[in-house]
């Protein structure tokens, strides 16, 4: 049971593969050279240095619930990879609760945030010349740079604010000071015997 | 001021070498013991760790590599930078504090010989510093390959260097980075690293700014031409695809933490609380320096597609291409030796790990033996691995380019489960470690060389670092636990 967590994770994910690799796509859906040729291979080059990715609708429709799927199991992973480094033996009990409480909003909002991203991603596919914006970019790729890229910080601000009480708390920097010196004299004692 | 371009990035670009050069002579007068060549004797501050830290996860790749995927495939190329915020988040949960508290109790200087203390088996410590030699080669090939054709054009625009050799490019390169590295070692490693940090993030900030003007509305007009061009290069996924990306996303992010050059920076803090501050610091300044990747990738593709710039025809060039033609020569001189700090940042790690493991880890796990003065056999051997890595990447050619791509992904098959996850799990034992190197490497091996495309062109490198954790956690609970000393088992639990 207290590696249910784990296989489970592990399950999904493989399920999320094998769900992947048996979904059929259109042959150009992984981009194709772009349709002008002075782009796609300009004079010199030996091979195509430019793509296009086409119509978004037609390359992601079949796979877009499997990625979406391989995209939450990952980032659930990562959570708790996340929250399994923070186990300490002398970890504090008093606030434990509501630590965790943080991480797991962190976590369901690193969730969301993908899930967002997504959804408006193909919100757009109606009008792929004109997408919403959010700041200088398409409000999906926005959201990729604020939203995947910016939500950890969540989990950093966790490490920074709770690191005496979960991650390195004073007991376990003690009992490691302990430990390094049993070591020292332990050695010292196998030098005098030999 | 244009006329003189070419000798302003040159005069930069000597500037560097000659602050590298001085560092090395400064850091040998620091440099007493194998603990301080390798380990820069554990006694570094944040402030220089955090650079180390990040200037080594942003190599040459980043500078480069990264905004010529922009220039090609749009947006997917994104994937690998936003990838590291979570992938430093997992990197420090995990190991932190661990691999600081274990590297001081029992004093271990590589991260084979903290292998080898986890599963107290010389063994399987042994057979991490064997499966990292041919890794260090083919990066540090790379890396000396990347800075040797970068100075190669750069010295063909002036006038009296014109004539100079692509040999003697490799000779020049070689020499500052080996330089520094046997004079000071670790210690002259990380403050460069520090200084190559702070040029990193002054650069990449410069060029946001240049980027930003170079049409008169901003990103939000490229981001427009692009979309007009073709949509998909602008939205998320880019021109890969979705399935793409989230296996690109996979790889880098859980496969930072399996990085040994950078993973091997978390054991030199002075003390074990110091990653509080490490993990903020080190994000903050990747970020920061990501920025040029981003900036220089979407202007590049914008100007290409909307015809204000001719097709590049390599999309290397997107980075020389910009700030030949849109940045002002300081800019560019900053940029060019912000270029020559990325790739030295990695390739110096390298070095230093590389010949930790020759002559200190396999010596001592293989065949239980200390090396008699130790220091002046690591200094002989970095100039071995450096001139060794030359020799392959100057012989070698575009397979160098192809293995080195196999670098981060074969790293994380070595080191994800092993470490990463060892360090956490009591439960882990030595034969899931072993067997599951030798299954992803397996997987791994067969996929790359047999040129076997997964579908949706599913990263490889993802794949296979599956089925590696996958063999660690099942082997693991298949047998029984090893027996290993109480008071690491105790740390594994503080």
């Amino acid at each position: 049971m207290k590696y249910a967590p784990v296989i489970a994770v592990l399950a999904l994910l493989w399920l999320a593969v094998f769900w992947i690799f048996t979904t059929d796509h259109p042959p150009d859906a992984l981009g194709y050279p772009h349709v002008r040729a002075e782009l796609a291979q300009p004079e010199g080059a030996t091979k195509t240095m430019m793509f296009q990715g086409g119509i978004g609708r037609d390359r992601h429709i079949q796979v877009s619930l499997a990625g979406m799927f391989f995209g939450i199991v990952t980032l659930t992973g990562f959570s708790l990879l996340i929250a399994w480094g923070c186990r300490s033996r002398h970890a504090s009990q008093e606030i434990a609760a509501f630590f965790w409480n943080l991480m797991v909003m962190v976590a369901i909002v690193l969730v969301g945030a993908f899930l967002t991203m997504c959804t408006v991603y193909q919100s757009s596919w109606d009008r792929p010349f004109e997408p919403h914006y959010l700041g200088p970019f398409p409000f999906g790729t926005t959201l990729m740079f604020l939203g995947i890229c910016g939500v950890p910080v969540g989990f950093i601000v966790l490490y920074v604010l709770f690191y005496r009480e979960f991650i390195l708390p004073t007991r376990s920097l003690a009992r490691f000071n302990e430990l390094v010196a049993a070591r020292e004299s332990a050695a010292e004692k196998d030098d005098v015997i030999a | 001021m244009e006329e003189y371009r070419s000798y302003i990035v040159f005069g930069c670009i000597l500037a560097y070498m000659v602050m590298c050069i001085a560092v090395g002579l400064w850091a040998m007068r620091r440099t007493k013991d194998t603990s301080d060549f390798f380990m820069a004797g554990r006694h570094l501050g944040v402030l220089v760790t955090s650079a180390a830290v990040f200037a080594s996860t942003m190599s040459g790749f980043g500078f480069v590599g990264g905004p010529g995927i922009a220039y090609k495939h749009g947006t997917s190329s994104f994937w690998m930078m936003i990838s590291i915020s979570v992938g430093m988040c997992i990197m420090f949960f995990l190991l932190g504090k661990r691999l600081r508290l274990l590297a001081g109790l029992t004093n271990s200087l590589s991260v084979p010989e903290i292998v080898a203390s986890r599963y107290k088996s010389n063994r399987t410590g042994g057979l991490m510093a064997i499966a990292l030699l041919p890794g260090v080669l083919i990066y540090l090939a790379v890396q000396i390959k990347a800075m040797a054709v970068v100075l190669f054009d750069l010295l063909q625009d002036l006038s009296w260097t014109s004539s100079i050799s692509i040999e003697w490019c490799f000779f020049i390169c070689c020499s500052v980075l080996v330089f520094y590295c046997v004079t000071g070692g670790m210690v002259a490693s990380v403050y460069t690293d520090f200084i190559q940090g702070i040029i990193m993030i002054g650069a990449a900030l410069l060029v946001f700014y240049a980027a930003m003007t170079t049409l008169d509305g901003g990103f939000t007009e490229m981001a427009q031409i692009i979309t007009q061009d073709d949509p998909e290069a602008m939205q998320p996924w880019g021109t890969m695809g979705m399935i793409s990306c989230l296996s690109i996303y996979f790889i880098m992010a859980f496969g930072v933490c399996g990085q040994p050059h950078v993973i091997s920076k978390l054991m030199m803090t002075k003390k074990p609380e110091d990653s509080r501050h490490l993990l903020p610091l080190s994000l903050g300044g990747f970020i920061l320096s990501a920025v040029l990747w981003v900036s220089i990738g979407i202007t590049m593709r914008a100007v290409v597609v909307g015809d204000f710039h001719l097709p590049l025809a390599n999309a290397d060039e997107a980075s020389s291409a910009f700030l030949t033609q849109y940045a002002h020569p300081l800019l560019a001189g900053v940029v060019f030796a912000g270029l020559f700090a990325a790739i030295m940042s990695t390739a110096d790690s390298f070095l230093n790990i590389g010949a930790a493991a020759i002559v200190h880890d396999l010596p001592k796990l293989l065949f239980n033996r200390q090396i008699k003065r130790e220091l002046m056999w690591a200094r002989i051997m970095t100039v071995i691995i450096a001139v060794g890595a030359a020799l392959i990447a100057y012989f070698a050619e575009d397979t160098v380019a192809m293995l080195g791509v196999m670098g981060w992904s074969a790293f994380a098959i070595a080191f994800v489960p092993t470490v990463a996850l060892g360090l956490n799990w009591r439960r882990a034992n030595r034969l899931g470690a072993e067997l599951s190197v030798l299954a992803g490497f397996g997987v791994y091996g067969i996929l790359f060389f047999k040129g076997i495309e997964l579908p949706f062109k599913f990263h490889p490198g993802a794949f296979s670092l599956l089925v590696t954790v996958t063999v660690f956690f099942m082997v693991s609970l298949a047998t029984p636990p090893d027996d290993i000393d109480k008071d690491v088992e105790e740390l594994l639990e503080l």
